[in-house]
């Protein structure tokens, strides 16, 4: 019990209170981290209504700020896959600036424009966007034919990568023990190493497919990705030039490789491409990465860990692909694949994450 | 066997702050909610100066260390610095009264401890926490067994979390 007296010391330190403060956060905080996964989200959904509230606000602070970074893998899909409504008088007073992008509700207008604006390479923040995306959505509606034409235009043009991203986009996760991405990063760009990466075909850039169970925008979203992947395919399939391009572009930068790489298929792709393929048959479709190593026989002892530990990996064989990133040397990321839908590799990376494993899906 | 360098590369940080999963943001939002109780600022301050400076370089990402080991670190560390920077170390207690920030914390703590008036061995608990006892002496010291001692300090903080974050 604390009084006042005159035989107290004359002097109180308050950094030993703010210790006090922290031993009761450590108290608290290690408590949390004894705890289940799920637990705490029943926890949080009890204190909240809503067990994602704390992971939509994280989203909204990350989102700022990872949003202005071209290496970033948040997109304003993501953040409002967990976003809620503020409750009322919540953190007011904050000192931070302000955010660029509030999440919105996933089913909502505004959320179908900034996603739209991100992965058209936009600046998310206009709202000039908005008036624009509405614009073109009223025009969409009344002719179709338009739509159509517009949609595969602005296919072409989704998130085109640059060719330093080359070598960061087809990289996953780098190690099992931070969370990888499970969302592919425009990365790259903040990486210096990488300018010099030479000049070659786009190699597929990874891309995850929207969670399932998401608004009628994203299921649109979706399809006409996988039609535009057959009108690929079709492509590829009718161009001369198709057989040069061992690997299996995604639908954007094989529409970026059909206009601009057409005359100068004839380099070797080994002497460009940052990526040897291990087994050929392997590319297109979907991966499940893992993590990536300086050795192959690194990669491929850390299957076997991952194979005897989950289970759900027994028959299932690595796919090590070699990574060149020039200055940064030679790196081999382990996964699993190819699988033809992103479901199936979205299904095995989800049971393995709820095992406790660590993974991501990208195209191959 | 060669093994990559030790701290993560930029490029991996941001990729990695950009896919945690829903336990991880939930789990450092928590964390941040605890720090930042008794700081001049919001846990969202301290989030996004945690993420910040990890973005920036100013604290590099042991490749060894769990993100949430991590971050839990660094905020640990932003929070622990924004009380000492805000304002004296020492304040002065004469007998007039002791206003004084240090004597606000303490009463709090002293509402807290009333919360465990029907629970001694958590008052007990609490009073060598607040000294800076953890972890495995701070269960001996109970007198608990570990998963005895677990459920005692859930619902202890659960309680706790009632006054702070």
């Amino acid at each position: 019990v604390v009084a006042v007296n005159n035989k107290r010391p004359r002097s109180v330190d308050a950094k030993d209170k703010r210790d006090e403060a922290l031993n009761l956060a450590d108290f608290k905080i290690d408590d949390i981290l004894s705890m289940p996964g799920d637990r705490l989200l029943v926890e949080i959904g009890e204190d909240f209504g809503d067990p994602a509230r704390l992971a939509a606000e994280f989203d909204v602070i990350a989102f700022a700020l990872l949003s202005g970074r071209h290496d970033s893998a948040v997109d304003p899909g993501q953040a409002g896959a967990t976003s809620v409504a503020q409750p009322a008088g919540a953190d007011v007073g904050s000192t931070r600036a302000p955010l660029a992008i509030t999440p919105a509700a996933p089913w909502s207008f505004r959320w179908a424009a900034l996603a739209a604006a991100k992965r058209l390479g936009m600046p998310s923040r206009s709202h000039i966007f908005l008036g624009v995306f509405a614009t073109l959505l009223l025009v969409c509606v009344l002719a179709p034919g338009i739509y159509s034409l517009l949609f595969q235009r602005s296919l072409d043009l989704v998130s085109p990568p640059s060719q330093n991203d080359l070598p960061a986009l087809a990289r996953g996760p780098t190690s099992m023990v931070p969370p990888p991405a499970s969302v592919p990063a425009a990365a790259g760009a903040a990486d210096p190493s990488l300018a010099a990466a030479p000049v070659s075909p786009r190699p597929p850039a990874p891309r995850v497919p929207l969670p399932a169970g998401q608004s009628g925008i994203e299921s649109a979203v979706r399809g006409r990705l996988e039609a535009a992947d057959s009108l690929t395919k079709d492509r590829q399939a009718t161009s001369p030039h198709a057989s040069a391009t061992p690997l299996a572009p995604s639908s954007q930068t094989a529409a970026a490789l059909q206009r601009s790489a057409v005359p100068s298929v004839t380099v070797p792709q080994e002497q460009h491409s940052p990526f040897v393929e291990p087994r050929v048959a392997e590319t297109g479709g979907f991966v499940v990465q893992f993590s990536e190593w300086r050795s192959e026989a690194q990669a491929q002892s850390t299957f076997q860990e991952l194979k005897s530990k989950y289970a759900i990996l027994k028959g299932r064989e690595p796919l090590v692909r070699r990574l060149d990133e020039g200055q940064r040397g030679v790196f081999y990321a382990l996964q699993v694949g190819p699988f033809e839908s992103p479901d199936e590799a979205e299904q095995l990376c989800a049971r393995l994450k709820a095992a406790g494993g660590v993974c991501s899906v990208s195209r191959n | 066997v060669e093994l990559p360098t030790e701290t993560y590369t930029p490029v991996e940080v941001s990729r990695a702050l950009g896919s945690l999963s829903t336990e991880h943001k939930t789990l450092l939002v928590k964390i941040a909610r605890a720090y930042a109780w008794k700081t001049s600022y919001s846990h969202e301050d301290l989030i996004q100066e945690a993420l910040t400076r990890v973005l920036e370089g100013k604290r590099t990402w042991p490749r060894q260390l769990p993100v949430v080991v991590f971050l839990r670190g660094v905020m640990r560390s932003i929070a622990s610095d924004w009380t000492v920077e805000g304002r004296d170390d020492t304040v002065d207690v004469d007998e007039i009264g002791y206003v004084n920030h240090a004597a606000a914390a303490r009463i709090d703590m002293q509402k807290m401890l009333v919360l465990f008036d029907d629970d001694p061995i958590a008052q007990k608990i609490f009073a060598a926490m607040l000294e800076g006892v953890k972890g495995e002496e701070l269960r001996q010291l109970s007198g608990l067994a570990p998963k005895d001692y677990e459920t005692k300090r859930t619902k202890m903080r659960r309680r706790l979390e009632k006054w702070s974050p």
